[in-house]
């Protein structure tokens, strides 16, 4: 059977273009969805015991079973099933559902401490090769770190550094495994390898990532051969669609376990084909919903094996499986299709759960049943975030994904070099103290000592720029580091081959700490900060005298502050250079990771007390913003996304009585809060509705609530998988409610 | 110019849909049960004249719906007449949606000029016998200026504070309902809980109020449907008036 029968447009056929393939053949849907499908018995049964299967997971701490006798690989597992009479989608990242595998090529000591947080012993061979004969990433990007790096990185002023973890952070374009087959695919790249034959550095190094690629797709076919299926060639039905796709995919997880294993914006991709076959009458409704009902069901058994102190950071075994939703054609038409829908459903059909982490690309022009029924089902969940299309189209084109949390990259075209973040509160505590870390009286650098018992603005800010274009220099050159040697020992072979071959690369760098800093310098600005130093001269704490403006109030006295740091910052990141010319890009993103970079904090002159958490992400510090979230989200949308490309994450919570009284006029309300938001030039948004007697009662409780999923800093979580710590902030954390 | 206490950007408590809050700064009043009483002090707030305290609201329109609302709450907007009525009627000029939320305090006259201006009247009755138990009100003054609001075409919400053993017994919320017989304007009743979250409020300002002392106990969704079922068959009031009712209802 022909498997492009039906199908418009020609770019697409001659060379790799899903964009032009769907431009001509997606069908956008503008109606209400009342076409929609429960689960089908298959669904119910294998989903049953998937859900058995994670509660077993949780009683046993978390992780169900650790292999270590395989070094994880696309063909290093024979296939595993969970139930070959309901599994209409196949594919597993080992031989049993859950079993979670050992990835060594991130760095050794992970897997040691890994493996001992699970009392399990690592494989004496493993050990032995990954620590005598084969490099690991980790290894070999502390040989190369600098003391100042080094001392950077253990004082907590550059933080959560992917130097002992996959950096993630790429999306493969798996769609492209079902529309052109991994035998095409590999020929492209092969004539990607012969065009090129300079003998530089950069050639030669891109040749080889090149070489790569066409043996990870080799492999990749004959990993999906040992399941029945034929990869090589391009997929013919709906359901060879979702299965071609996923199990590219599921490549990906079974070789690397980058922190963030987004899957891109597939709706509009997969819709094509499910209403190629719904139009021809061999799927019904139920069969289709099925199809992406049991793939979503793949996505959320998806693990990898972490340590203790990665899950301090990244709280409640997220993936960021990332998916899209939603979204505008440059052309004018919605890229909104009964797949979106499809997806959405998923949440209904099997119940909230963290991942995927579904993303709506929202404009005003979206359609409205569509709008409405996204926003219906954040009130209902909690478990959908936002972003501004209307602000990432015009950048990024119609065809991008959103990578990780908030971080918008173009399918198949770009790459990331993913950064982490700095923490700017540290940064200005060094300021204070003469170059000093706060909590340990180590010398970081040279800043004059500032003078008076008071806090002098000019002063402070000349040393500030002093510290972060310091900062800016050491930290781009740790990303170097970095990123040199993951591209050396931990190359994302699956996922390369499925991006362009010289892709566009962005240095993803990020900070934490924001909204102190913002706060810290408007009290410095505006009031008078009383500076009291221990015997050392380290400033301990600060005596605010006076009223100063709060970031999140509208106030341009502090959001003017706000800019100023963040345009300083990036400025003197830009001029840096970039390992493989990679574009800087910045975040303004902390994952879980606040509670923890506030803990490495000493107090701040804003009023925050040492080792108290930050705010997360972007946001307003909690309890600040006394002029309600509009004003809040005003201040969120100053923040300048041109030089935040890489997104500003915004995340906020709302009883439900405060968003309205019925239902329709929650919805009605949140339409304008969003609408608003976005209008204004907001990035993205983190959409909670719930009080905040049902979080302390499930942190009480928390078998009463295995399913309750709240939206973090970027992604979302089950609220019990979080530390006491990290449940207590959120508990702390602003939730919009007013007597 | 005139004294603000503070802005509240989006509120769907204090009238019709999302809407924007101004809280006035002074307040003659004094209620016990007050939940903001750093408002009470007329010197207190920020300064600020109406043209730049729209220009601060208006920042905030494209988030609400069309038209946006705004409602003039406080303290007492009353206390500040001059500032109320130049205020109502500059966002009333730019197609605001304006509501006063007020005690019904000050002369006639004065409560007129500023309730005209306005597109709702929200009404805070303290108590419909003995105000001056709970507040420096004045029962005649109170009933006057009720009155006077049934001649206006100005539509009318009544809000009252259910505290336990001080507002709630039978024959208060008899009289209350009498109350609102009145109004052929009287458009919806709404009955709020007092439960004891305002006490944290006084103390930051170290000030008492008799009813911390007293306890009362916990009003729960349970007894606002009771008061409001009492008012409805004491006084044959229409249920369109207590739309929580059709919220228990659906």
């Amino acid at each position: 059977m022909n498997p492009w029968r039906h199908f418009k447009g020609d770019l697409w056929r001659e060379k790799i273009d899903l964009s032009d393939f769907i431009r001509h053949n997606y069908h956008p849907f503008y109606e209400k969805p009342d076409f929609l499908s429960g689960p089908s018995s298959r669904t119910k049964r294998l989903w049953e015991k998937c859900q058995q299967l994670m509660e077993e997971e949780r009683k046993a701490g978390g992780v169900l079973e650790v292999d270590t006798s395989r070094v994880a690989g696309v063909t290093a597992w024979s296939p595993g099933y969970i139930d070959k009479d309901n599994e209409v989608i196949v594919g597993l990242q080992t031989d049993k559902p859950l079993k979670r595998l050992v990835n060594p090529w991130g760095g050794w000591r992970m897997v040691e401490a890994a493996c001992k947080a699970r009392n399990v012993e690592p494989d004496p061979v493993m050990a032995k090769i990954f620590t005598n004969y084969r490099r690991t990433q980790n290894e070999a990007i502390f040989r190369i770190y600098t003391p100042a790096m080094r001392q950077a990185r253990h004082l907590g002023i550059i933080t959560g550094l992917p130097d002992a973890y996959g950096r993630g952070r790429l999306i493969g374009d798996y769609r492209r495994v079902p529309l052109y087959g991994i035998a095409f695919l590999i020929k492209e790249k092969k004539k990607d390898l012969y065009a090129l034959d300079n003998v530089d550095d950069a050639t030669i190094h891109l040749r080889e990532d090149i070489a790569d690629q066409v043996r990870a797709l080799e492999r990749l076919a004959e990993m999906a051969k040992a399941y029945g299926v034929d990869l090589t060639r391009p997929a013919e039905n709906a359901w060879e669609t979702v299965q071609w796709l996923y199990l590219a995919y599921l490549g990906a997880v079974k070789e690397q376990n980058g922190a963030a294993m987004s899957l891109g914006h597939n709706s509009p991709f997969l819709d094509i084909y499910l209403q190629r076959d719904l139009a021809a009458g061999t799927l019904s409704e139920e069969e289709a919903q099925e199809l992406i009902d049991q793939l979503v069901i793949k996505l959320r058994l998806v693990r990898h094996l972490r340590t203790p102190e990665y899950d301090q950071l990244f709280a409640g075994d997220p993936l960021w499986i990332t998916e899209s939703v939603g979204g505008m054609g440059e052309d004018g038409r919605p890229l909104v299709t009964k797949t979106d829908y499809r997806w959405l459903h998923t949440l209904r059909n099997l119940g909230s759960a963290p991942e995927p982490n579904l993303t709506v690309l929202w404009s005003p022009r979206l359609p409205k049943p569509f709008r409405e029924y996204c926003l219906k089902l954040a009130i209902e969940t909690s478990t959908l975030q936002f972003e501004n299309d209307e602000l990432m189209r015009p950048i990024f084109g119609d065809d991008y994904g959103i990578s990780c949390c908030v971080s918008a990259t173009r399918t198949g075209r770009d790459m990331q070099f993913f950064g982490a973040r700095v923490n700017l509160a540290k940064a200005l505590l060094l300021a204070i103290n003469g170059g000093r870390d706060e909590l340990t009286g180590e010398q970081v650098l040279e800043v004059p000592l500032l003078k008076g018992e008071y806090l002098d603005w000019r002063q402070v800010w000349e040393n500030y720029e002093k510290v972060l274009t310091w900062l800016s220099v050491l930290y781009s050159r740790t990303m170097n580091c970095i990123h040199y040697m993951h591209d050396k020992y931990n190359y994302e072979r699956i996922q390369m081959a499925l991006i362009d071959s010289n892709p566009h690369r962005h240095m993803a760098f990020g900070v934490a700490g924001l909204s102190v800093v913002a706060d810290s310098l408007s009290a410095i600005r505006h009031a008078r900060v009383k500076v009291l130093r221990n015997e050392h001269g380290i400033a301990t704490d600060f005596a605010v005298e006076g009223e100063f403006p709060y970031f999140g109030n509208d106030d341009d006295r502090v959001d003017g502050l706000t800019i100023k740091v963040l345009r300083y910052f990036y400025g003197s990141l830009a001029q840096q250079p970039i390992y493989r010319n990679a574009k800087p890009t910045m975040s303004i993103l902390t994952i879980t990771s606040n509670v923890v970079y506030g803990k490495k904090t000493g107090s701040t002159p804003d009023g925050r007390e040492a080792g108290k958490p930050f705010a997360p992400g972007a946001n307003p510090m909690h309890g600040r913003e006394h002029n309600g979230i509009v004003a809040a989200m005003r201040s969120l949308a100053k923040l300048p996304y041109e030089i935040c490309l890489d997104g500003i994450s915004y995340t906020f919570s709302i009883t439900p009585r405060a968003l309205g009284i019925s239902p329709e006029e929650r919805v009605k309300n949140l339409m304008g809060l969003v609408d608003g938001y976005f209008g204004a030039n907001g990035h993205h948004i983190n959409i909670n509705v719930y009080s905040r007697e049902t979080l302390i009662e499930a942190m009480e409780h928390p078998e009463l609530y295995p399913n309750l999923t709240i939206r973090v800093s970027g992604y979302a979580v089950h609220f019990i998988k979080l530390s006491r710590e990290q449940q207590l902030e959120v508990i702390e954390r602003t939730i919009y409610e007013r007597m | 110019m005139g004294r603000i206490q503070s802005i509240q950007s989006f509120s769907t408590l204090d009238g019709p849909g999302a809407r924007c809050v101004v809280f006035f700064q002074g307040c003659p009043v004094g209620c016990i049960f007050c939940h903001n009483p750093d408002s009470w002090e007329p010197q207190g707030g920020e300064e600020i004249d109406p043209e730049a305290l729209l220009l601060r609201l208006e920042r905030f329109r494209p988030f609400l719906q069309n038209p946006p609302g705004l409602t003039i709450s406080g303290g007492e907007p009353l206390y500040q007449p001059e500032f109320a009525i130049k205020l109502a009627k500059l966002a009333k000029s730019r197609d605001w949606h304006v509501a006063l939320d007020t005690s019904g305090w000050g002369p006639a006259t004065v409560f007129l000029s500023v309730v005209r201006e306005v597109d709702l009247i929200m009404f805070s009755i303290k108590h419909p016998l003995t105000p001056e138990t709970l507040s420096r009100l004045n029962l005649g003054q109170v009933i006057t200026n009720w009155e006077k609001l049934a001649a206006l075409k100005i539509p009318v919400w009544l809000r009252y504070v259910l505290i336990k053993g001080r507002t709630d017994q039978p024959e208060t919320l008899h009289s209350l309902g009498e109350w609102a017989k009145k109004l052929p304007n009287l458009e919806k009743i709404e009955i709020f809980p007092y439960n004891s979250l305002a006490e944290s409020n006084w103390r930051t300002l170290h000030r008492d109020s008799p009813l911390f002392h007293s306890f009362p106990p916990t009003v729960t969704e349970e007894d606002i449907r009771k008061a409001e079922q009492l008012l409805q068959t004491f006084s044959g009031l229409s249920p369109a008036l207590f739309p929580s009712l059709d919220l228990v209802r659906a």
